[in-house]
């Protein structure tokens, strides 16, 4: 594999809800234009890290947080960072499809429209090649003007992708995407993710250590707040340096 | 034998038809009077004529046209102001407001909802009245803006309650997903959660006119109760609401102008069940979306 850059660096993060300590000091490196999975049992913290990582957090105000996160060398959570220019840089996809009530045009142009885009056949030219790049076009392409909320769960969530990534974010955080869709739907998102990663840093959070060892480069083991382990996919599925690794991905707990 | 269970069962029921009777007692009432007025005084006149003067010594005219376009303009004078400012203010109170602020601030809006409409009117004939008097140089503020602003207070505390629920309904994954794509929190509020909650503040809007509309005693203290086809908003009125209640104490009982004011309550009858209507049939389109 060819070296890559660092693209992200989480330094000493901590984050605490209220008086409760939910990320304990995440010391984690991630590599532009690779999948970095992040795995462990629920309430590990893997979520609330990933919501660090483009201040989604900040939307609950009991939320605190410490140490740093750098993009591209810079701290994201530093004052002279502008957190909507952060945002636009790294796009996010949720755990359950959240398309708007709005029609499948309308719910990409929207992203669009706010980042400043406002030629109408600008705006169509990116909608189309956005549901291409997530393998929605030939699904949807006679009924853009309908509402997304008609879609499937599959579709809804390649909607969302197709949204996310319109407006060409440099990373995409996916937040467990697969876990309310059928396998099929599943297959077609991680398939999806395998070729977003040629123009993308991704990392996704996933619940599922079967798909993290199908698409990710990278994965993160978290446990009860702190980061365990940390290493290419194949070493932490074949050969974990720590014992709490172990017996997770061998089922023994989670 | 008559068990307990089932005693509960009936006494339940009972109070729920009660509810069903009075409302269906109300509207044959007023049915039949108006239907006795009709045959007394033409449909014609009642929705041609405009004016009501029904103690002209010549030929009494029953004309509701005045009245139902005074009850209309204070109405949509009341809206203009009560719809922007009831959700602005529920937008800031679910969406910008701290947790803290809400807290007290929620509160004091319903109470606003608790304060007694006679003492709005003096509100009206105090302050309002003077103030629009002296800003507009007339020689009197008991006139038809007066009535809208009072009526738009009273309306705001349902307009305010019903919209933040619609807005505090609105699933946070909408609002994560537009600030994920960089957008501002005012362009989230305007573009996202505003549409997605409106529905919700149509209802709002609807229980809101259906206040301003059923209200009788503060457009009675401070709108002038001029019975005439008002054409500003400087001129005084007498609302629908107004001349039934101001006129119907002295009236003879069984006379023509009697079952007149009938036939003007079965109007506003008609006109708020209708605003009523339309309030569940938005209530109903939220329920699917959400």
């Amino acid at each position: 594999m060819s070296p890559t850059k660092e693209k992200l660096l989480s330094k000493d993060l901590s984050l605490f809800y209220g008086e409760k300590q939910a990320l304990e000091r995440i010391h984690l490196s991630i590599l532009e234009r690779q999948v970095t999975a992040v795995i462990g049992p629920s309430g590990c913290g893997k979520s609330t890290f990933l919501r660090c990582l483009n201040r989604l957090n900040e939307l609950n105000p009991r939320v605190r947080i410490e140490g740093e996160v750098l993009l591209d060398g810079q701290n994201i959570y530093s004052k002279e960072m502008d957190v909507v220019q952060l945002r636009k840089k790294v796009g996010m996809v949720f755990q359950k499809p959240n398309p708007f009530p709005k029609t499948i045009y309308e719910n990409i142009a929207y992203g669009l429209r706010i980042n400043g885009v406002r030629e109408k056949s600008r705006i169509l030219e990116i909608v189309e090649r956005s549901l291409i790049q997530c393998g929605l076009w030939e699904e949807v392409k006679d009924r853009l003007f309908s509402s997304a909320l008609e879609l499937s769960g599959g579709q809804q969530q390649r909607l969302c992708i197709a949204r996310a990534i319109s407006i060409e974010p440099e990373v995409l955080l996916m937040d467990e995407p697969c876990s309310a869709l059928d396998p099929i739907a599943t297959y077609r998102i991680e398939e999806l993710i395998d070729s977003l990663k040629e123009k993308y840093t991704i990392v996704l959070v996933t619940h599922s250590m079967q798909q993290a060892a199908r698409v990710s480069d990278y994965t993160a083991f978290f446990y009860l707040g702190k980061l365990i382990e940390y290493g290419p996919t194949k070493q932490i599925f074949t050969n974990p340096q720590e014992e709490l690794t172990e017996s997770y991905i061998t089922g023994r707990f989670g | 034998m008559f068990s307990k269970e089932r005693f509960v069962q009936y006494l339940f029921f009972v109070c729920a038809l009660m509810t069903v009777v009075i409302l269906g007692g109300i509207f044959i009432m007023l049915l039949y009077k108006t239907l006795k007025f009709f045959e007394l005084v033409g449909l014609g006149e009642f929705f041609l004529e405009r004016i009501w003067k029904p103690s002209a010594y010549s030929k009494p005219t029953y004309g509701v046209l005045a009245m139902l376009v005074s009850t209309l303009m204070v109405t949509v004078g009341a809206m203009v102001i009560a719809i922007p400012v009831g959700i602005g203010a529920a937008a800031y109170l679910s969406e910008v407001a701290s947790p803290h602020v809400r807290e007290w601030l929620k509160p004091l809006v319903e109470l606003l909802a608790g304060v007694p409409s006679v003492a709005i009117g003096f509100l009206g004939i105090v302050l309002v009245g003077p103030f629009l008097a002296k800003v507009f140089h007339l020689s009197s503020g008991i006139n038809a803006l007066n009535g809208s602003i009072l009526l738009a207070i009273m309306a705001l505390p349902t307009i305010i309650s019903v919209s933040e629920d619609a807005f505090s309904s609105v699933p946070l994954s909408y609002r994560e997903a537009s600030c994920a794509l960089g957008a501002t929190k005012w362009q989230t509020i305007v573009w996202v959660t505003l549409p997605a909650a409106l529905p919700g503040i149509l209802v709002a809007v609807m229980l809101g006119i259906g206040r301003a509309v059923g209200e009788t005693m503060t457009v009675l203290m401070a709108t002038g109760n001029a019975k005439a086809m008002p054409h500003s908003f400087f001129d005084s009125v007498a609302t629908m609401t107004a001349v039934i209640a101001s006129e119907i104490g002295e009236v003879d009982y069984g006379s023509e102008h009697y079952y007149g004011l009938f036939a003007v309550g079965c109007l506003l009858f008609l006109i708020s069940l209708l605003v009523n209507l339309l309030a569940d049939y938005f209530n109903s389109k939220m329920r699917r979306y959400a």
